[in-house]
Parts: structure tokens; C-alpha cells; sequence
């Protein structure tokens, strides 16, 4: 079955890189340009897993995992965060809030398949 | 990973936009809005460029960035308090950033020194105790740096084992559990190892291993234990790191949890929790960034489409006329199918259009850049008013009105805005002001560059037009003519005028630029209270509407826009003064009549205006004249091709269209258009037209 993501960044460079990663990869990808716009997107989507951005407009990327932890669409939907913060206060806050993984950008799209691939397969 | 170059294309025009962006709330920040949305706004700017910049392994531009970055977030986070040398700091790093971000786009390198230094400045703004400056690239090669994490709040393991005195203290953990599998999809599984078959049934020898599979976070669990705590062991996990545990088949008793809980630790509150928990409200979003139904699409499509409806334009013309010439446009259905057809096609032309025209504002915004770096130069200082921003232009004029742009504001700054000294000596503020203004008029796009500098100095530019040998020394001259002198070619590129005129280009370089356009450009200038330099232009540069005249035999095409009125004019309506020029009287005024026909060289003067018509036009400077044709035969859309690439400018002829029948005829720019006699002297206006004794 093919693998739905639901990537969100405000980056237009970040969602297009993303979008081609992904789709070579064989994921069904959606893609969303802030928190509001991923909640707007969820139910569509029906991801199986959330690629997500931490800085963004209206709703940043922390406001968008709790939002989604939240709910009852993807409540249990593993959610990577990619970001080029590196500080450990935000990945503890990451955890905290029910993040899944840590990837920091820029990314190499050999290795973010993989992690999607092995943090989908838990 | 090499990114793709469409990708880098994305890059680039995002990181223009987010240039903007960054610079717009920069002056924000300037004009004393340091809020936090302005603060989030242009750091998340900044960090958006380095991030794709990191993408494309532009290492320079990243550790810039980051730099920048580290500024914004000191003010974000309220550690640095934004003032004045704060804000022009911030706005030259903005710049640098513009300029590393073209650099990497022209693949022309900035200088290394010029790089150093600029980050050096910023480094220094943050920490002006720091000495040590390296271009640190932080993301140069990290790779993946994945963590990963527990699904926390996901899935518990939890070990719960009651006291034996727990049943006569009154619990009844089966409630407990209840409550526990309430929360989410629990598995639960009793440890009854513990059982003798002497047991006490008063005492409570179970023990239960639940998974529970749960939405709330830990405080959420353990707050259904609150009761029975002091008469429990509770042991809650994140599942993720027990991966083998196989609930269904606990294989021992359970090993003691590495760090028992106990319940009586008093557990987070649990009628707390919901509160701070966060909802998607859609109410909660700000308006003012309520989502765009947009779409990007390549302008070469665009510009295609643009194309082929002008094409539409000129063939339902050639419809129209073959229809006419077989007799049958009488038939009431073929005359109302073909004007359906002329309204559609007009319709989609129109839309069409409004596809490519975008607000001025990018552009306009791109100008403070200039004004500010200009009054730097010049040591003067200047602020940039802009109105009328969102007044819209097809792309193709607003992406060729930069450069002129730039030259009027450098113009404006180093000869109309005086020196701080000079200005405070005539009473006025130190700071001057440039106001940049957009707005359309009667289907042409106005924008006005005005400064309350000092105006033109009218002698001067008298005497250097003499020396020159531009005008003679008696020449008898009206403020304004004396003013229209600076466009004249050679007038600026005098020596002694290059001196004054610093960095600014010469003005009759921007006229040459602006009637590229098919724009035509003013000025106006009051001693002390300063300059406006007023250019018009066309909206569009591929279509316009136009009235099909004929003068000599010739078929040509006038712009309607510029159209005031027409008339026949009788026998006593025209006179001559002194010179071959006549002069038609209407309502009392008496205007110059320009033969279209001998202007264009069709035909010698003169010729009688009567039988003939006067076409009224008004020009951008307010003179209004009449153009003499010998009829008039339709009034349509006619689609702009340009002449200037094959023949240059020709003064008089704005471009060419081809008519319906597969003629081409000339569209006239009827400001251009001047009495045959006039011709030598272009650089004089017309005189405003004389009152009627």
C-alpha cells in the first residue's frame, strides 16, 4: 500500500524539495504550507505519517503537533519534525508534545526515505 | 543531493518574495511596530532563506543568515531592545542578504571582503564585545541528524500493582482500571502469580500490566490513580522503549519498574489539564492572513495567453470585415452572434490582462533600498513616502520601470533634497521627504516622484543650457520650457553639471527609458518647495482601444485614452495666426491644429479645416491640441505590435496594429505628434493653449 505524507512547511523550495523527494520514493504526498493549513488538509489526507517544519506563520509547527495530538484524525500518526533548529530545549519540547522523530535540514533524501520508512513500519 | 534547477528557480523567486517580506517588516520595525507578530515575521523570513540556502549548499548566504538570525531571535526573545542604530543595522544586513541572495542567483561571487566585513557588523551588532569573527557554516555538513523519539503521550506501559491493605483501605482497583481504559484502547493483563491457594481474600495479591494506547499525556494517567494512591505501585512507561514487551505474554512477573513511582507522590492535578490543552479553533486565526486561493504559473504561459487573445482580437476584426464584404451582416443573427463574439473576445482580453497586471508595490517597496543608500552617499537625509501601492500594472511595464525608477529617486536625492544644514537654514525639517505615488488616469498608469527639496534652479540650468550651445543666449523662455531644458540629450552630460549632479543619471537617459515604454514623462519645479517628475504610461503594452482614423489616404490608428472630444469644424471656427499654423476656436479657446497628414509627411500644409475633422487630444502636460484627419471609420480594440526594435523610436508613431482586412496600420502617440514646422525644436512644449480675446 502506498505510504501517505503529509508534509508541512511555509517554504515553498522546502515543500517542492519535498515533494520530489517523496514522490520518487512512491509516497502519496500532500503537502500544506502552515499548521492551519495541515489541520485544513488532515482529514484529505489521511496521512500515514506528518513531515513537519517548526517555524511558520500562524501556526508554527509545535501548535500543529499538539493540535493534531489532539484530535481524532491522526492522533496516532507519527510526525517528524525537520527543521534546521538543533537546540535541545525544542526537541525536549518536541517529545514532549508527542513529536516521533528529529530530522535536521537540509536533508539528504536517501536517509530521510529510510527514517520515514522505518518510523512507519513501528 | 543536488537539487534540480527548477528548484533553484523556486528558490530564488521565493527568496525574493521573502526579500520583501523581510525588508517590508523591517520598516515596520523602523516606524516603531517591534510586536511579535512584525519580530516573527522577518525572523521566520531570515530562516526561511537559510534554510532552502542550506538546500543548495550556499554556504556563505547560510552563515549569514544564521548570524542574522541569532540577532532577530535576541529581539524576538526580548534580550535586545530594538532602537535606531539597531534598526539600520538590521536593514543593512537585509541588504547584504539581497545581495548574497543575487550572487548565488548570477553566480557572480560578492567580494570575500565585502561578505567579511558585512558579517563582521553583524556579528559585532549582537555581541559588541566580540572580537573573534569567524563565517561560521553551521549546516554546511550535517547530515541526518535523526533523534528518535518516543512516541510519548502515544502508548503506556503501566504496572499496576495495589497493596495487600488496599481492599480494606477501600479501593476497588477494578474501577481504577476502568477508569484507565476509559482514557484510549487499553490491553490489560493480571498478574495472579502472586496467588496462593491460602490467600487472604482480604488482601490483594493481583497485579495488572495494562498497554494503554491513549491520546493524554502521562499527568492524564496517573491522575486516575489520585485515589488509591498510598495503596499502590505505579509504574507508567513509554511503551516505545520496552519494544519487545508482548503484553499478551508477560513471561515472569513483571521486572520492578527501574524507577517505581509511588502514588503517594502527589500527581499533577488532573482537572487542569484540559484546559491547557490546545484545540484547532478556526475562529482563533488572524484575518488578516486568511488563505490564498492562488496559483503559480509560469509567465511564459501567461504571456502565450496574452498573445493568442490579441490574435482572437484582430481575427474576429477580419470576421467582422469579410462578413461585411459578403452582404450578409445585415442578418439580424449574424450581427448579434458577431457582437457577442466582440464582447467575448474583449472579455477575455480583459481577463487576460488582469492576469499579468500586479500592484506596484514590490517595486515601489524596492525603492527605499535605493533612497536610503543614495542620502547615505550624498550625506543627506531622506525618507520615502509611497502611495497609491496597490495600484495594478501589467508585469511586462512594471519589471522595465525599475531602473527608471531608480535614477528618479537617485536624481530626486542628489539634486533635490538639500543638505541637513541648508534645509534646517530654510526652515525646514532635516529629513526630506521623497513621496512616490501611483494612480490611473483615464487608462494610463500615473506615478509621480516628488521631493520638498529645493527645486530647479532655473538660472543655472539656463546658463549651462547656453553654454552648451542648446539654447541661444536671448532665447525667451517660460519657467517651464526652462525646466523641460534637463531632458534635452547633452545637457547633463556636461562637465560642469556632472559635478552636481553626483551619481544621478542624466535625465534625458530616463526620458529615452520612459518613452521606451510608451510612457512620456514631466516635470514641475517650484523654487524652495521642490521637484515632481510625473510619467505616464500605458497599462498594458499589448493592447489598447483606438479610433481608426484616416488622414491622407493613410489609415491610423489614435490611442481613445487620449481622446477628449471630436468636432467638425465650420468655416468660421478656424484662423491663422501669423504663422502657417492654424488655430481652431472651441468654446471660446483657441487650440493649435496639428494636420496629421503633414505632421507625418503624407502631405504638405496646408490644407482647409473645413470638411475635415479635429480630433481633440489632451496631452500629459495639459496642453490640449487638435488633430486635423479627413475621417473618422470605427472605434475598436487593436492589438499593440511595436515598431521600435525593427525602426527605433519614430516621434509621432507610438507602434503598428494590423487592422481586419490584414493592413497594418500606425497607432499615433499623439503627444509626440508635432506641427510639421515644429519638428526641430522638440525639446520646447507646445505652449498652453492662448484664451480667445
Amino acid at each position: 500500500m502506498t505510504l501517505r505524507v503529509l508534509a508541512v512547511d511555509d517554504s515553498l523550495t522546502m515543500r517542492e524539495m519535498l515533494r520530489a523527494a517523496l514522490s520518487a520514493a512512491g509516497f502519496d504526498v500532500t503537502l500544506a504550507e502552515d499548521g492551519l493549513d495541515a489541520l485544513d488538509r488532515l482529514a484529505e489526507a489521511a496521512p500515514d505519517l506528518i513531515v513537519t517544519d517548526l517555524n511558520m506563520p500562524r501556526m508554527d509547527g509545535f501548535g500543529f503537533i499538539e493540535a493534531v495530538r489532539a484530535g481524532d484524525t491522526a492522533a496516532r500518526v507519527p510526525i517528524l519534525i525537520l527543521t534546521t533548529e538543533t537546540g535541545a530545549k525544542l526537541k525536549d519540547r518536541a517529545r514532549a508534545i508527542g513529536a516521533t522523530g528529529w530530522i535536521t535540514k537540509p536533508f539528504d533524501e536517501g536517509s530521510l526515505v529510510a527514517t520515514i520508512n522505518r518510523v512507519a513500519a513501528v | 543531493m543536488a537539487p534540480p534547477t527548477d528548484l533553484r528557480a523556486i528558490f530564488f523567486e521565493e527568496a525574493e518574495e521573502l526579500l520583501i517580506a523581510l525588508d517590508a517588516g523591517l520598516r515596520r520595525i523602523e516606524s516603531g511596530d517591534a510586536g511579535g507578530e512584525t519580530v516573527n515575521a522577518v525572523f521566520r523570513a531570515v530562516h526561511s532563506i537559510k534554510g532552502g540556502a542550506a538546500a543548495f549548499g550556499f554556504a556563505n548566504l547560510v552563515g549569514f543568515a544564521h548570524s542574522f538570525e541569532s540577532l532577530l531571535d535576541d529581539i524576538r526573545s526580548g534580550e535586545r531592545v530594538v532602537d535606531a542604530p539597531l534598526v539600520a543595522a538590521l536593514l543593512d544586513a537585509s541588504y547584504h542578504l539581497a545581495d548574497m541572495v543575487n550572487a548565488e542567483r548570477s553566480e557572480t561571487p560578492l567580494d570575500p571582503a565585502v561578505m567579511q566585513h558585512a558579517h563582521e557588523v553583524l556579528v559585532a551588532t549582537r555581541d559588541p564585545a566580540s572580537q573573534r569573527i569567524s563565517i561560521e557554516v553551521p549546516f554546511a555538513a550535517v547530515p541526518m541528524d535523526f533523534v528518535p523519539l518516543p512516541l510519548a503521550g502515544r502508548i503506556f506501559d503501566i504496572d499496576f500493582a495495589p497493596h495487600a491493605d488496599a481492599f480494606a483501605a477501600g479501593h476497588e482497583p477494578s474501577l481504577v482500571l476502568r477508569d484507565l481504559c476509559a482514557l484510549g484502547k487499553a490491553q490489560v493483563v493480571l498478574d495472579a502469580s502472586a496467588l496462593t491457594a491460602d490467600f487472604d481474600p482480604a488482601q490483594c495479591r493481583l497485579r495488572w500490566q495494562i498497554r494503554l494506547e491513549t491520546d493524554r499525556d502521562e499527568a492524564d494517567l496517573r491522575a486516575v490513580f489520585d485515589f488509591i494512591a498510598g495503596h499502590c505501585d505505579l509504574a507508567i512507561r513509554d511503551a516505545v522503549q520496552h519494544p519487545s514487551g508482548d503484553v499478551s505474554a508477560p513471561a515472569a512477573p513483571p521486572p520492578l519498574p527501574a524507577s517505581p513511582v509511588r502514588a503517594e507522590t502527589p500527581a499533577p492535578r488532573s482537572d487542569v489539564r484540559p484546559e491547557t490543552r490546545p484545540e484547532p479553533r478556526p475562529e482563533t486565526r488572524p484575518e488578516a492572513q486568511a488563505p490564498r486561493a492562488t496559483i503559480r504559473v509560469d509567465v511564459d504561459r501567461v504571456d502565450r495567453l496574452v498573445n493568442v487573445a490579441g490574435e482572437l482580437v484582430i481575427h474576429h476584426a477580419m470576421l467582422a470585415e469579410a462578413i461585411l464584404r459578403s452582404g450578409k451582416r445585415a442578418e439580424t443573427d449574424v450581427d448579434r452572434s458577431l457582437d457577442q463574439l466582440k464582447q467575448l473576445s474583449r472579455q477575455i482580453q480583459d481577463s487576460v490582462m488582469a492576469i499579468r497586471a500586479q500592484p506596484v508595490k514590490p517595486l515601489f517597496d524596492r525603492m527605499h533600498r535605493i533612497l536610503r543608500e543614495a542620502a547615505s552617499v550624498a550625506g543627506k537625509q531622506a525618507r520615502l513616502v509611497i502611495e497609491g501601492e496597490t495600484t495594478e500594472v501589467d508585469r511586462t511595464i512594471i519589471e522595465r520601470l525599475a531602473d527608471p525608477l531608480t535614477h528618479m529617486i537617485r536624481n530626486s536625492v542628489d539634486h533635490g533634497i538639500e543638505k541637513p544644514a541648508a534645509r534646517r537654514a530654510a526652515g525646514k525639517p532635516e529629513t526630506g521627504v521623497v513621496t512616490i505615488q501611483a494612480a490611473h488616469r483615464s487608462g494610463r498608469v500615473v506615478i509621480t516622484l516628488s521631493d520638498d527639496g529645493g527645486g530647479i534652479d532655473r538660472d543655472r540650468v539656463r546658463q549651462v543650457a547656453i553654454n552648451r550651445g542648446l539654447i541661444a543666449p536671448t532665447a525667451d523662455l517660460s519657467p517651464s520650457e526652462v525646466d523641460a531644458l534637463l531632458f534635452l540629450p547633452g545637457f547633463s552630460t556636461a562637465a560642469e553639471v556632472s559635478a552636481l549632479s553626483g551619481r544621478g543619471v542624466g535625465m534625458d537617459v530616463l526620458r529615452s527609458e520612459i518613452t521606451a515604454l510608451g510612457g512620456r514623462i514631466s516635470i514641475a519645479s517650484q523654487p524652495g518647495k521642490g521637484t515632481a517628475l510625473t510619467i505616464s504610461l500605458p497599462l498594458t503594452l499589448a493592447v489598447m482601444d483606438g479610433m481608426v482614423v484616416e488622414a491622407a489616404g493613410q489609415v491610423l490608428i489614435l490611442p481613445v485614452s487620449s481622446i477628449v472630444e471630436t468636432l467638425r469644424p465650420d468655416g468660421s471656427a478656424g484662423h491663422r495666426l501669423g504663422l502657417a499654423d492654424p488655430v481652431v476656436e472651441l468654446r471660446g479657446i483657441c487650440l493649435p491644429v496639428i494636420d496629421v497628414g503633414a505632421a507625418l509627411g503624407f502631405r504638405d500644409m496646408p490644407v482647409d479645416l473645413a470638411g475635415r475633422i479635429c480630433v481633440v487630444v489632451e496631452r500629459d502636460d495639459k496642453n490640449t491640441v487638435a488633430l486635423l484627419v479627413d475621417a473618422i471609420h470605427d472605434q475598436r480594440q487593436v492589438v499593440i505590435k511595436s515598431l521600435e526594435d525593427n525602426y527605433g523610436h519614430i516621434p509621432g508613431i507610438a507602434a503598428a496594429t494590423v487592422l481586419g482586412d490584414g493592413s497594418v496600420a500606425l497607432i499615433l502617440d499623439p503627444v509626440e505628434l508635432l506641427p510639421s514646422r515644429s519638428l526641430r525644436k522638440p525639446a520646447v512644449p507646445a505652449r498652453t493653449p492662448i484664451a480667445a480675446e
